[in-house]
């Protein structure tokens, strides 16, 4: 099977390379030297004769007069052939530009002349080439708004295609409004000047309709069809091709004609037309008026500026109102800076003067570097004998090469004062540590840095491990498994193939496995907090030795682990430290050629522990998750269950009833039902489901409705909680259970009929002091489909106490955990208390059993449910002539 | 640290190159005065291009600021010598030869001799061979070198040669003035005259303010008929130089040309008074005759041939004058006999033997006498092979115009002869060059009027009449065109 190309193509790396982040600033480098170079020049006074030469040939000819020279005017004409100006016969013409300009404006020279068969020679006044400081001043102030916007967005931006385009649209803005296209052909620098100027003419359309197809949005048809980006330039390209050709052959030297004028025109209309597109359609009020103002920006700027500076000015040579079109230009940048401040569009956020002073500082030390190289160069010049121009190259290259460290240095003094570059530490610490806090998942967390690492240290690929507990067990969290473009780091897809290196040389790659088992590093790596290097060479005799200590056997296995690391090709492990808690470790690639450097360690180890600390945050976030999720259970749960408690006690002549439900913080389920049938019996009931919070809420909630249903329709407690196992058995899963007491009791018999599902038995006092317990009935319910049910019938007598509770009263621990409250404490309580009001009675125990406990929560709901005949105020109401229906008596039915 | 391995090593190869390759430059140092070193350059360029006043400032400027600037001095010593001034030549030329000596870097001192060796005066002036094969051989391209050995006898008299040797001057240093105008005068003396005018051109630009170029362009000019324009241009150069008399001289001989004679007369009898008993008078004289015979006037000729033979008895020219005035009062014997002893003793002369040129203008001028001897005293076949013998002898070694009077002597015969084609034929390339010249122009029409071809002759007879509208009334060539007029009237229509 073939294998993927491990190196991307020579030319999807030249286009990385113009895309990159460092080319544009070298282009923006470029054009503030061309800007500053452009205005120079242009405000030079220097000596014209109003006319355009020809170049490039050996002889020099008259091209054209200047249109809209203001020097006076000049007796020569198109096609005159220059012999010699001044006092120079001029052969070649740059021997001419020598000559001229040791004259200056406002004299009067000879020229040397032939005009179709004869030879003349004329006076020519002289001009100045120097452009009115009080227009160009206009156009500078433009420039420089053009120039700080542009860089103020760029410099702020994330490397994005908008972002750069209306970057490079400003820098074209700048350059168009500086390099004052004059004629003047004769200069090297209004040369220069000139094939600049002509190619931000060129370039600046379409740019300026590339940046409206992507933004605001990215139109449609550039995202079917890609190709159309690059071929948005040919035809401008196509035309500055030419422009340049023509400089040296065409008859009528290099020029922007109308028709190619008009094209452009053209792609100016068509960018407008394609932001018009997209600030109307958008459909959201909201992204619409983000754009509003750039948008009525750009049409106010651009407009006049087509009508003026391009319709009259480059099409019909009049310049009288070119300003019109050239102020209102100011509005585009503007309109784009007030809208990246107030919105944040293009992603960027505010301004910040940091970035206008690195940009200022990076290319001064640019200015700086050639200034002092052709000083030097210069001044090595003079000792250096001979004037050849193999020398003078030679001698500013020397000079160039000498001064590029000094340079360098500036550079990432300058690049550490700012934290700018990717190179330096401090800056990738900085960009890591504002990454880190925005993820607070893993999973996105490792992902991220993940990438950002690899870039910064140019590596392959490396891998997060989650894990460190003593065991020595880490799990992989994350990986960086795509080659990252980097110093010597190209890798294949395939696991088993080797890749190349630098050097040439087959190394494996490197491979992360799914889990590390590091019991002998983990105490390694906790302790030193510091990255790891695996050593591959294993000691001497390392395999051999026989491991006598504690410690011998630990070296020994520690030197396993490493190379079984090294095996797998990692070189470094950096442990990810939470105060002194190992969280994990990131393991990072062999690294052909080269080393770790100190600084590289530094980094690791600093974002590293980062990491961890997030991570840690993250474990304590998903904590906080769980127990929120929690705690709304248990209150929705806690409310389910209040709402299965009757709202109020059946009140029975004769008769005490009261009941109560403590429910403990977990929720486990307990409810008890008070539920006066139609025949006017009483139907006793007390359950506990099992598990906690919501599930057992709701299956509480299910078998009171149970309960309620069977209740009246059933005379039987056996058969209705045989109905009602079945029931529950078919609707939960088996371990989810009940237990229930269900007791029918006739207030006017005293007779009592019950039957309990695997529930504690509750407790009669008799009034002689005499207990029983009413153990009578099968299993828990839903725990088995089978159940066999038995019931007894019984008949209370005045002054009996009937006590119905759930597990959590008897099996509350005491303060050592040690014993229970237990049914004997509960029936000696109940027993000593007989004479109290059930009320009275209830609450005693409860407090009786906070003392025992030491604590007034419980882990377990408690519920209890006290009926007395006859109780003490039975007692006083018989005492007050009323009475019993009937005598107390105890009735037990088989 | 690879890439700047890289560039350091392309640096040290592109400057071992240069070092190599390149041109070594001789502008060495001169002075350890910068400014005094850049004013002498600039004054030297200056005095190459002819800018004489600019040269001897700067010159001088730059000898105030290093006095011990030999080359400085050479060259203001030059320029004083082409500005005619002679006290100031003579002071600087002493100075100049005097740092000289001082020289110690012997290149620098060999270039100083050499340049110093065009200069008579010079104490240097016998070292120029010697000195010159020395630098040949060392820095061969260098300006004063060249300029040395493209005025050595052998290549002043080989055209091919003369003109390659100006040429690379000029491919050295492009305003070197003087090649122009050498190389204005080798086309000039070829017959290329358009090409000639463009030297000429070139020569007047680069050295607007000096009287020369615009004296050499006016002889290009008047060669060509194009009196007006030559008239203009020695005015130019009279009044930048009022004592340039070969310019005045020239100017008269326009006039001569154009017929206006008193003018010229004038003219020419002026710079005759003002430079007599200078050394240039006998140079002016001869050029004034030269000029009488060129525009046929013999009385006037006569007249000063006469002086010169009483100023200049002695002189070798002055034999061929008295043989001439004998043979034309009809002695040709008693001239020949003159001609002849003269002749017997240049041929004795030691440059007889060893220079062609010399030897060639002896025999020349023996041919020239025979001819006008004939024409006094000979029938008019006896003329024209007299004059056609005179004639070939030049053919080959003069230039075309110098030819002219041969032509049209020989043209003369040859109507008197009966055979007017043959005259026409002699005359017509003489027109191709210069169509006003009026005695020649008078002897075509009577050839056609002796052909018959009314047409022909009235042809000449309208450019004679153009050729004189700036005559003399009382020119004596207006009576004759007149007379011309009158046979040509007389001839029958439709012939």
């Amino acid at each position: 099977m073939p294998s993927q190309a491990p190196y991307p193509s020579i030319f999807s790396r030249m286009h990385q390379a113009l895309l990159s982040r460092r080319s544009h600033l070298v282009m923006g480098a470029i054009t503030v030297l061309a800007v500053v170079f452009a205005g120079y020049d242009a405000t030079r006074t220097r000596p014209s004769d109003g006319t355009v030469w020809r170049l490039g040939r050996d002889t020099l000819e008259v091209l054209d007069t200047i249109v809209g020279y203001t020097g006076p005017a000049t007796p020569l004409r198109k096609g005159d052939r220059i012999l010699g100006l001044g006092k120079a016969i001029t052969p070649e013409p740059q021997q001419a530009v020598a000559e001229l300009r040791r004259f200056r404006p406002g004299q009067t020279i000879n020229y040397l002349v032939q005009r179709g068969e004869d030879q003349n020679i004329m006076p020519v006044p002289l001009g100045s080439t120097r452009v009115d400081l009080r227009e160009y001043s206009v156009n500078i102030i433009l420039a420089l708004i053009y120039l700080i916007i542009g860089f103020a967005v760029y410099l702020r931006s994330n490397n994005e295609r908008p972002a750069n385009l209306f970057f490079t649209m400003c820098l074209l803005f700048s350059l168009y409004f500086t390099t004052n296209l004059q004629q003047v052909s004769y200069f090297l620098g209004a040369l220069i000047t000139q094939n600049i100027g002509a190619l931000a003419r060129f370039m600046l359309p379409a740019v300026f309709l590339h940046f409206f197809l992507v933004f605001p949005s990215r139109k449609a048809t550039l995202l079917r069809h890609p190709f159309l980006s690059p071929l948005i330039y040919l035809l401008p390209l196509m035309f500055y091709m030419r422009f340049t050709i023509d400089q040296f052959v065409a008859p009528e030297g290099g020029r922007i004609t109308s028709p190619v004028w008009l094209v452009l025109g053209i792609y100016f209309v068509l960018g407008l037309a394609a932001l018009l597109h997209g600030y109307l359609s958008y459909r959201d009020p909201l992204m619409r008026d983000r754009v509003r103002i750039l948008t009525y920006g750009t049409m106010l700027s651009v407009i006049p500026f087509l009508v003026f500076k391009i319709g009259l000015e480059e099409l019909s040579y009049q310049s009288g109102l070119a300003r019109l079109g050239a102020v209102p230009l100011a509005a585009l940048p503007i309109s784009f800076g007030y809208c990246v401040a107030r919105y944040r569009i293009l992603h960027i956020d505010l301004l910040i003067k940091r970035n206008l002073a690195y940009g200022a500082l990076t290319i001064a030390t640019w200015l700086g570097y050639f200034a002092g190289a052709w000083w030097l160069g210069s001044l090595v010049l003079t000792v250096v004998p001979g004037e050849s121009p193999l020398i003078a190259a030679g001698a500013m290259l020397a000079v160039a090469a000498g001064l590029w460290p000094a340079r360098l240095m500036l550079q990432e003094a300058c690049n550490r004062r700012f934290y700018h570059s990717r190179d330096n530490l401090a800056a990738v610490i900085g960009e890591i540590s504002r990454e880190i806090p925005r993820h607070i998942q893993k999973q996105v967390l490792l992902q991220r840095v993940g990438v950002q690492l690899g870039e910064a240290l140019g590596l392959p690929s490396l891998a997060f491990y989650l894990g460190g507990a003593p065991d020595g067990a880490f799990d992989m969290a994350g990986s960086m498994e795509e080659p990252l473009p980097g110093p010597g780091y190209m890798e294949n897809g395939d696991d088993e193939s080797p890749s190349s290196t630098d050097n040439g040389q087959r190394r494996p790659r490197t491979r992360y496995p799914h889990a590390l088992e590091l019991p002998a590093l983990t105490a390694t790596l906790a302790g030193v907090s510091e990255p790891l290097w695996i050593d591959t060479v294993a000691p001497a005799g390392g395999d051999d030795l026989e491991a006598i200590t504690r410690e011998q056997a630990l070296m020994q296995l520690r030197t396993q682990e490493q190379l079984g690391l090294a095996e797998l090709g990692i070189q470094l492990l950096v442990p990810m430290t939470a105060g002194n808690r190992l969280v994990g470790v990131v393991a990072l690639p062999v690294r052909p050629g080269l080393d770790y450097e100190l600084h590289e360690l530094q980094l690791l180890t600093i974002v590293a522990g980062q990491i961890a600390l997030q991570i840690e945050n993250s474990r304590l976030y998903e904590e906080e998750v769980g127990k929120r999720k929690m705690e709304e259970e248990l209150t929705m749960a806690r409310r389910i269950q209040s709402r299965l408690l009757p709202g109020r006690i059946p009140q029975f002549d004769g008769i005490e009833i009261h009941a109560v439900n403590i429910s403990s913080k977990q929720v486990s389920g307990d409810y008890y039902d008070l539920i006066e049938r139609r025949d006017g019996k009483l139907a006793l009931v007390i359950a506990d489901v099992s598990g906690k919070g919501m599930p057992a809420s709701i299956l509480a909630s299910n078998l009171q409705a149970a309960v309620r249903a069977q209740c009246d329709m059933c005379d039987s407690p056996a058969e209705i909680l045989d109905r009602i196992n079945r029931q529950i058995h078919a609707s939960t899963d088996p371990e989810h259970f009940a237990t229930l007491f269900l007791g029918i009791f006739d207030p006017g018999d005293r007779d009592l009929v019950y039957c309990s599902g695997g529930h504690n038995s509750p407790v009669i006092i008799r009034a002689d002091g005499t207990s029983r317990l009413l153990d009578k009935g099968g299993l828990p319910l839903g725990a088995f489909d089978f159940s066999d049910y038995e019931e007894e019938a019984l008949t209370l007598d005045d002054g009996d106490l009937l006590f119905l509770y759930t597990d959590g009263l008897t099996e509350t621990k005491g303060p050592d955990g040690d014993e229970d409250f237990g049914e004997d404490r509960l029936t000696s309580l109940l027993r000593t208390r007989f004479g109290h009001q059930v009320d009275t009675l209830i609450d005693s125990i409860t407090e009786d059993l906070a003392v025992f406990s030491g604590r007034r929560d419980h882990d377990d709901d408690i519920t209890m449910i006290a009926l007395k005949i006859g109780g003490v105020a039975a007692q006083l109401a018989r005492a007050q002539g009323g009475g019993d229906k009937r005598p107390p008596a105890a009735h037990q039915k088989p | 640290m690879k890439w700047m391995v890289l560039v350091l090593v392309t640096a040290l190869v592109l400057i071992a190159a240069g070092l190599m390759f390149g041109h070594r430059t001789d502008t060495d140092s001169l002075s350890e005065n910068d400014e005094a070193q850049a004013l002498c350059e600039e004054g030297t360029a200056d005095y190459n291009a002819l800018r004489l006043h600019d040269a001897v400032n700067k010159l001088g400027q730059s000898l105030e600021l290093d006095p011990a600037l030999a080359e400085a001095s050479i060259a203001r010593s030059l320029a004083f010598a082409r500005l005619g001034q002679t006290d100031n030549f003579e002071t600087e030329l002493d100075r100049a030869d005097s740092l000289t000596a001082l020289l110690t870097d012997p290149r620098r001192r060999m270039l100083a001799e050499l340049r110093l060796s065009a200069l008579s005066m010079s104490r240097y002036y016998t070292m120029g061979d010697s000195v010159l094969a020395a630098l040949e051989q060392e820095i061969p391209n260098n300006i004063f070198v060249l300029v040395a050995k493209a005025s050595q006898p052998d290549i002043m008299t080989d055209p091919v040669l003369q003109e390659k040797a100006w040429q690379r001057i000029l491919e050295v240093d492009p305003n070197f003035a003087n090649s122009y105008n050498m190389l204005g005068y080798l086309e000039l003396h070829r017959g290329n005259y358009d090409q000639s005018i463009e030297y000429m051109k070139k020569y007047a630009f680069l050295a607007p303010d000096q009287a020369n170029p615009h004296d050499s362009m006016g002889e290009v000019l008047m060669v060509m008929g194009r009196y007006e324009e030559a008239e203009q241009e020695f005015i130019k150069s009279v009044k930048i130089q009022p004592d340039f008399y070969f310019s005045l001289i020239n100017l008269g001989s326009v006039y001569l040309h154009r017929g206006q004679i008193a003018k010229g007369k004038d003219i020419l009898e002026k710079v005759r008074a003002e430079v007599r008993g200078s050394t240039l008078e006998r140079q002016v004289d001869l050029e004034i005759i030269n000029a009488f015979v060129n525009s046929d006037l013999d009385e006037e000729m006569d007249r000063m041939a006469a002086e010169f033979i009483a100023r200049y008895p002695d002189e070798r020219v002055t034999c061929f004058y008295r043989a001439m005035r004998l043979a034309a009062v009809g002695d040709p014997d008693a001239g020949r006999a003159v001609m002849d002893s003269c002749l017997t003793d240049w041929r004795k002369d030691a440059a007889y033997a060893g220079d062609a040129n010399f030897r060639r203008n002896i025999e020349n001028a023996q041919g020239r006498f025979e001819a006008i001897s004939a024409d006094y005293n000979a029938a008019p076949a006896e003329r024209v092979t007299r004059w056609k013998k005179a004639l070939d002898q030049v053919r080959e070694v003069y230039p075309f115009h110098y030819q002219w009077f041969y032509r049209y002597r020989l043209a003369k015969a040859l109507r008197e002869s009966g055979r007017p084609d043959k005259a026409l034929a002699e005359l017509r390339p003489m027109f191709e060059v210069n169509p006003r010249q009026i005695n020649a122009l008078e002897l075509a029409a009577y050839c056609s009027v002796d052909l018959g071809d009314r047409a022909g002759a009235q042809t000449w007879l309208s450019l004679l009449q153009r050729s004189l509208k700036d005559a003399d009334p009382d020119f004596y060539g207006r009576e004759r065109a007149a007379t011309l007029a009158t046979r040509i009237g007389e001839m029958p229509t439709g012939m």
